[in-house]
């Protein structure tokens, strides 16, 4: 378990971002929630420290799940790792497509939020280590 | 006079004789004799007078002057039934001589003797016949007559030869033979007997001696052969005559008056159905046999015939033995005496009872003909192979309205020129009917349109007495109606077809260019909508004169209307659907039309297909969407429930782990009861649109009070409130009480207020409540997003958000339930709003719902 690795929760059901803060809290994750896509997009470009992983909903009011990618992607912090939490089955195609890292259809499985929340991040951590490298070697 | 005596004696003149002796001066010197009648004068007369004065110009004298002159006559002279032979000589010395002898008695017995050998001459050269003798070796003797003639064989040869030879026959069997051999035995023989191919009429009879004794035969014979040809001829033609009054029934009778005996022909029995000898023969066993009907006519015609005596024609019937009933014809005539007296009647009937039947029968085909002719719905016209009209029935002259003294003028051309004004094509028709007397067996059909509209079939044929054609029969039919009923189904039928596309104005396109001409000659179609009529098109026949009516008013009204503007004939039908005016369709008549309550009917026809076409593309596209809305609603509900089960799901298996920290603990059970509340309250939803839906939605009427309802609510969503950041204010006015049902308006107030506690982005929420006149109002304000002027009548039907569903949770049918719910207690919901500036909805209640 990594100490100090961070998520996002973003959702607009306050009952499920509780929920899956205090999972992902017992799971060893330090987490942040936001209600929808503009007040996530707030604490990014506020300052606060990036998280390795977002947790996505993408029905939301004021600024959905895809647009928050569209923007998150286009911005500095564009290797933030994210995936997309939805009621709607069968995004793996648009999860690529909105360029996500993974997707969970609701309503999810305790183990397997933990599991993919870790793959993602560590695979996520791998690849940005290789953009380093080769960044580097430029 | 010794010379005279000399003369006298020489002559050997017998009888009565007379002697004149005249000198050359004329003058008788001797007058003597007892013939003297020769001269027609007494001797003495004559006696010493000049004959030229005694004698004048008689033969006589003529023949003294011839001898006077020398010259010696004679001659022959016929007085008072004697003859006397005269002689003139002239006298030695002069002077003549006359000598007159009565020779009558000789020359009277010379001429007989002489008549007989010419008689019997001229008898057997002109009688047809011959006579002969035989010895009893039957070898002929004697012949005479036209045997030469008759037979071919010269009388003179005959003789001598036997009866056998001469008819060529040995066999004693042979007629002839056996004849002349019975009158050998005594016995006179008569028959008939055919020789060379003529017949005769032969007798033969014995020949007898002085004694009695049988010397031979004796044979004549007559040549029959014409006589009998005529007489075969005769009974024929009695026959013929017989077998035609037999054939014709004409029988004939006589009635001698007088002594009253009526003789019937033997045809005429047959008529009476009676055998000869029953007919007693008298005028009244005839009138027993007549029609006790007839009785007094007949006695009539018969009185008056015998008092005219004249000839009479009359019908009367007779009655049969066996009760049959005759019709006879019987032409009769009087034949009277000098005196005018009545002595025959003599006549013919002629049995024309089957005639009679047969006039009547025709009689009455030609009535029924006649009457037939008169009750056909076609126009009928007969014209002979010229084309002159032969006869027409009253509907011909009523089809082609021809004036009635026009159809009795019977004059062909000007009836032709009347009937060809009429028509569309009259030189076209003039052409078919020309062709048609060329060909005049043909049988033939056409369709006449006229200039006024009307359509005719016309059907002609030949007119024929046997195999011969006489002329043609000419038939025609109205057939408008039938032509129009015809043309208005496929015209509605192609129409219908065409309004059965779901594109409603492309279908609505093409039945206006259909309908022109067909409707007029120009058409246009309009469509109301919100904000009022959109004309769809506009078509025209001629593009130079393009038309746009104005929509008239009564259209608006759902009334359909024919109407004139200026010299045009206009015709609006509304399109409606379920009591709604949607639309209308125009049309416009060419100048000459003037639209009729037919012309409106198939309008309305058209316009009432039409306007369905519109509601089934209309349904169709409700449909569409409403099958939209539903995968939507699903897709929704999907999403609604996914929310709950994730968080009671993810809450459940930390609660199992048993790693949550303590306070973790309590906050999990509160989100699962949380959660388990609003997946509840779906249900509830869903099931209330359920009821909704299958007009199930029950209400409990009691006295409520709807400020208390209020209360509840917000007493209830206090949190909700509290949490969205919105403030909420309550002002109740009077005392709003009435007969409602305390749930479902719970259900209303609740909804209302969730509403805007989710849209009011945390402004304040303000509720009014109010007691009015007869019920109440209740209004909820927000501050929040509000809602676009197009969506406010969309927020109330089920599937309808005024945002897109994906940002907001919720069923979306929260307001479709209180429309339902507040119209179910009799009362309205309306919302107002602007964008971005909040939204107020107003209810109104009655206090008691209306029946």
């Amino acid at each position: 378990m990594e100490a100090e690795a961070s998520v996002m929760v973003v959702d607009d059901d306050e009952d499920i971002r509780e929920v899956v803060k205090l999972t992902l809290e017992v799971g060893g994750y330090r987490v942040t929630t936001a209600a929808d896509g503009l007040e996530a997009w707030n604490h990014l470009s506020l300052g606060a420290p990036p998280p390795l992983l977002i947790l996505l909903d993408l029905m939301m009011p004021r600024m959905d799940g895809e647009k928050f990618i569209k923007i998150l992607r286009a911005s500095p912090q564009a290797n933030i790792a994210v995936v997309i939490m939805s009621g709607h089955s069968a995004s793996s195609q648009k999860t690529e497509q909105l360029g996500a890292n993974g997707c969970l259809t609701k309503p999810v499985d305790m183990d397997e939020l933990l599991r993919t929340v870790r793959r993602v991040i560590s695979s996520n951590r791998l690849r940005n280590q290789q953009a380093n490298v080769r960044r580097e070697n430029a | 006079m010794q010379e005279v005596r000399d003369k006298l004696s020489t002559g050997g003149l017998s009888g009565d004789l007379a002697i004149l002796i005249v000198d050359t001066g004329g003058t008788v010197s001797l007058a003597d004799g007892s013939g003297a009648a020769a001269f027609g004068l007494s001797l003495e007369n004559l006696r010493g007078r000049s004959v030229f004065d005694t004698l004048h110009s008689s033969p006589i004298l003529m023949g003294i002057q011839r001898a006077l002159s020398g010259r010696a006559d004679g001659l022959v002279l016929d007085i008072d039934n004697k003859t006397f032979e005269v002689r003139f000589e002239p006298r030695a010395g002069g002077g003549a001589m006359v000598l007159a002898v009565d020779a009558t008695k000789r020359r009277r017995a010379e001429e007989e003797l002489r008549a007989s050998d010419r008689y019997q001459r001229i008898v057997f050269r002109q009688v047809p016949g011959a006579i002969w003798a035989t010895d009893r070796d039957l070898r002929i003797r004697y012949a005479l007559g036209r045997v030469r003639a008759m037979t071919g064989v010269d009388a003179r040869q005959a003789i001598g030869m036997t009866i056998q030879e001469f008819v060529g026959a040995r066999d004693p069997t042979e007629p002839a033979v056996a004849h002349h051999l019975a009158s050998l035995a005594g016995l006179a023989q008569s028959f008939r007997y055919e020789f060379r191919r003529r017949w005769f009429e032969v007798l033969v009879e014995p020949l007898k001696g002085e004694q009695g004794q049988i010397l031979g035969c004796v044979g004549a014979a007559i040549d029959a052969t014409e006589r009998r040809a005529f007489e075969v001829e005769l009974a024929a033609s009695r026959r013929r005559i017989e077998e035609a009054q037999r054939v014709a029934h004409v029988g004939s009778f006589e009635w001698d008056v007088e002594p009253n005996v009526v003789t019937w022909s033997d045809e005429l029995h047959r008529i009476y159905g009676i055998e000869r000898g029953q007919f007693k023969g008298t005028y009244e066993a005839f009138l027993e046999r007549v029609h006790p009907d007839d009785l007094a006519y007949t006695k009539n015609v018969v009185f008056d015939a015998f008092r005219n005596i004249k000839p009479f024609v009359y019908d009367h019937r007779i009655v049969r033995p066996d009760g049959g009933v005759r019709m006879l014809h019987t032409r009769g005539d009087v034949i009277a005496d000098e005196r005018g007296k009545p002595l025959r009647i003599v006549g013919s009937c002629w049995d024309v009872t089957e005639l009679k039947d047969t006039t009547r029968n025709l009689e009455r085909a030609l009535s029924l003909l006649q009457a037939t002719i008169n009750a056909t719905a076609d126009g009928l016209l007969v014209v002979d192979r010229e084309g002159k009209i032969t006869a027409h029935n009253q509907r011909f002259v009523t089809l082609w309205q021809i004036p009635p003294e026009l159809a009795e003028q019977r004059d062909d051309e000007r009836l032709l020129a009347f009937v060809l004004d009429q028509l569309e094509d009259p030189d076209g028709f003039v052409r078919g009917v020309r062709e048609l007397y060329g060909l005049p067996d043909r049988e033939s059909f056409d369709t006449l349109r006229f200039k006024d509209g009307r359509v005719f079939e016309r059907y002609s044929t030949p007119q024929r007495i046997g195999e011969q054609i006489v002329g043609r029969v000419w038939s025609f039919r109205d057939v408008t109606e039938r032509e129009r009923l015809f043309r208005r189904a496929v015209f509605l039928a192609d129409t219908t077809r065409l309004l059965g596309s779901l594109d409603v104005e492309p279908a609505l396109d093409s039945v206006a260019h259909m309908a022109v001409p067909y409707l007029g000659d120009g058409c246009a179609v309009d469509l109301l909508g919100n904000g009022g009529p959109r004309r769809l098109l506009a078509w025209s026949r001629d593009p130079a004169r393009p038309i746009v009516p104005e929509l008239h008013s009564a259209i608006l009204a759902g009334h359909p209307a024919i109407y004139a503007l200026g010299p045009l004939s206009y015709l609006a039908v509304p399109l409606v659907v379920k009591d709604a005016v949607i639309g209308a369709m125009t049309f416009v008549a060419p100048p000459s039309r003037r639209y009729t309550t037919q012309d409106l009917e198939l309008a309305q026809e058209l316009a009432r297909r039409a306007a369905l076409s519109v509601e089934n593309a209309r349904l169709y596209q409700s449909t569409q969407e409403a099958v939209q809305a539903r995968d939507e609603f699903l897709s929704i509900v999907a999403h609604e429930i996914r929310g709950p089960i994730t968080s009671i799901h993810l809450a459940v298996q930390n609660l199992e782990k048993g790693k949550l920290p303590a306070p973790a603990n309590l906050k999990v059970l509160e989100i699962i009861e949380r959660q388990d509340r609003r997946l509840a309250t779906f249900v509830d939803e869903l099931l209330d649109l359920g009821r909704i839906r299958t007009g199930r939605l029950d209400f409990t009427f009691e006295e409520v009070d709807l400020g208390t309802v209020v209360r509840d609510v917000a007493a209830r969503l206090g949190a909700e409130v509290t949490k969205s950041g919105s403030s909420l204010s309550i002002t109740t006015g009077g005392r709003p009480v009435g007969q409602w049902d305390r749930f479902r308006l719970d259900q209303v107030v609740t909804n209302l207020l969730l509403n805007a506690i989710k849209f009011g982005l945390g402004k304040p929420i303000e509720i009014t409540v109010r007691a009015q006149q007869v019920g109440a109002m209740l209004t909820i304000r927000d501050q929040g997003v509000g809602i676009p002027p197009e969506m406010q009548e969309q927020i109330f039907k089920p599937f309808e958000r005024a945002v897109p569903s994906r940002h907001y949770g919720g069923l979306g049918l929260g307001l479709y339930i209180v429309r339902t719910i507040v119209e179910g207690l009799g009362g309205t919901v309306r919302v107002e709003s602007k964008h971005h500036a909040g939204s107020t909805f107003t209810v109104e209640l009655p206090q008691i719902r209306s029946p």
